[in-house]
């Protein structure tokens, strides 16, 4: 897990930064929950589309995987549609 | 975790959602918000810290409590959170038009504390907040809690208006008087200090007549409400277990691969752990109130 961690570190760092942003967003934005679920929808969004081009450049790229994150993304939403509703 | 169950999982938290918001739209003592928020409390907090720090008490007023009603009917109806509304209307407005005539005045807003304390509290540790609360040149104040939907949030909304009257001060009138308010003011406001101890917004303000005074949303007879659950921190509870409990599985996951020494050519764990830690933090941090 750890050497996976370190051939893939730059990976998880713009991953990491990508969802760092979106919680950045969120705090200013916090008063204004529709805002806060616009941010939250948008961050899935970027985290799907990192994991298809993650895995595209690695050649390990498949339907079931893409299929992975999109339910992990839905699940994640939903969670927030009924904690922010 | 099998797609199947995650979806279905998905798929009820969406159900519970709609069924959470029909309970409480069509019977609030079972499921609402649970809120305790008093003018006297209010009250008697703020005088308790200001006589410790050999401030004078101050009064409930009124017209003030009035000026504080329309500010918060106004929020909800034109869904802001601000002290300016989008049409330009300053809390002066709503002061003036509650026919206090003020030298000084202030606002403080809060929402989404369920005591009376906890406002008082959120107040007291902002720094310009606390200024407000803790004025010499406030006298009065007029308190307004009223519950409803501001920016997609069901919410307890609490306003504050302080002042002090052109009376009580007259040995300063002529003097320019600057407000100690940290109200920010619209940039297009024409100063006028000369003839007004404020900024007048009378190019902006239309006048008003008591039928163009907007109505609160959800007009509340008491500032106590008790259902049998609370839907904020029920939703808030349901949501981050849920989310703890997929983190502890994706966790337990890694740590069982690992001591089984099991070949995996691909696991997505990591990944998977950084998006939900990140919902999981903005759900705490969501939980909090908020003043203005």
């Amino acid at each position: 897990m750890v050497a996976k961690f370190r051939a893939h570190r730059n990976y998880y760092i713009v991953l990491a930064g990508m969802q760092i942003s979106g919680f950045i967003l969120v705090l200013f934005a916090h008063s204004d929950k529709q805002l806060v679920f616009s941010y939250v929808i948008i961050s899935t969004l970027f985290y799907i589309l990192w994991a298809y081009i993650h895995h595209f450049i690695h050649h390990s790229l498949n339907a079931k995987i893409v299929l992975e994150y999109i339910v992990m993304g839905v699940l994640g939403i939903a969670v927030m549609f009924f904690f922010l509703r | 975790m099998h797609h199947k169950s995650l979806v279905v999982l998905a798929i009820a938290l969406i159900g519970l959602s709609f069924l959470f918001s029909f309970t409480a739209k069509h019977d609030q003592s079972v499921l609402g918000i649970s809120y305790s928020v008093t003018p006297d409390e209010l009250l008697l907090l703020t005088n308790q810290k200001r006589q410790e720090l050999g401030l004078s008490p101050l009064v409930m007023n009124n017209e003030l409590a009035d000026a504080a009603r329309r500010k918060a009917s106004d929020m909800f109806s034109k869904n802001y959170w601000a002290h300016i509304a989008p049409d330009g209307g300053t809390p002066w407005y709503f002061i003036r038009s509650a026919g206090y005539e003020y030298v000084y005045a202030g606002e403080n807003l809060a929402r989404g504390y369920n005591s009376s304390s906890d406002v008082i509290n959120a107040w007291l540790a902002s720094p310009s907040h606390r200024e407000n609360m803790l004025s010499s040149n406030y006298k009065d104040v007029g308190f307004a809690i009223q519950e409803g939907n501001l920016t997609g949030d069901d919410t307890v909304l609490v306003v504050e208006e302080l002042g002090n009257r052109v009376s009580t001060t007259s040995q300063m009138e002529g003097e320019p008087v600057l407000s100690p308010s940290p109200i920010p003011q619209p940039t297009s406001v024409s100063l006028s200090p000369t003839a007004a101890p404020f900024p007048t917004v009378q190019a902006l303000v239309v006048p008003i007549t008591p039928s163009s005074i907007p109505q609160p949303q959800l007009q509340v007879a008491a500032f106590k409400n008790d259902p049998l659950i609370n839907k904020p921190a029920a939703q808030r509870n349901i949501a981050a277990f849920i989310l703890i409990g997929i983190l502890i599985l994706l966790i337990l996951d890694i740590i069982i691969i690992r001591r089984k020494r099991i070949i995996r050519i691909l696991s997505h764990n990591i990944d998977h752990i950084i998006f939900f830690s990140i919902l999981l933090l903005i759900i705490l941090l969501l939980t909090r109130g908020g003043v203005l």
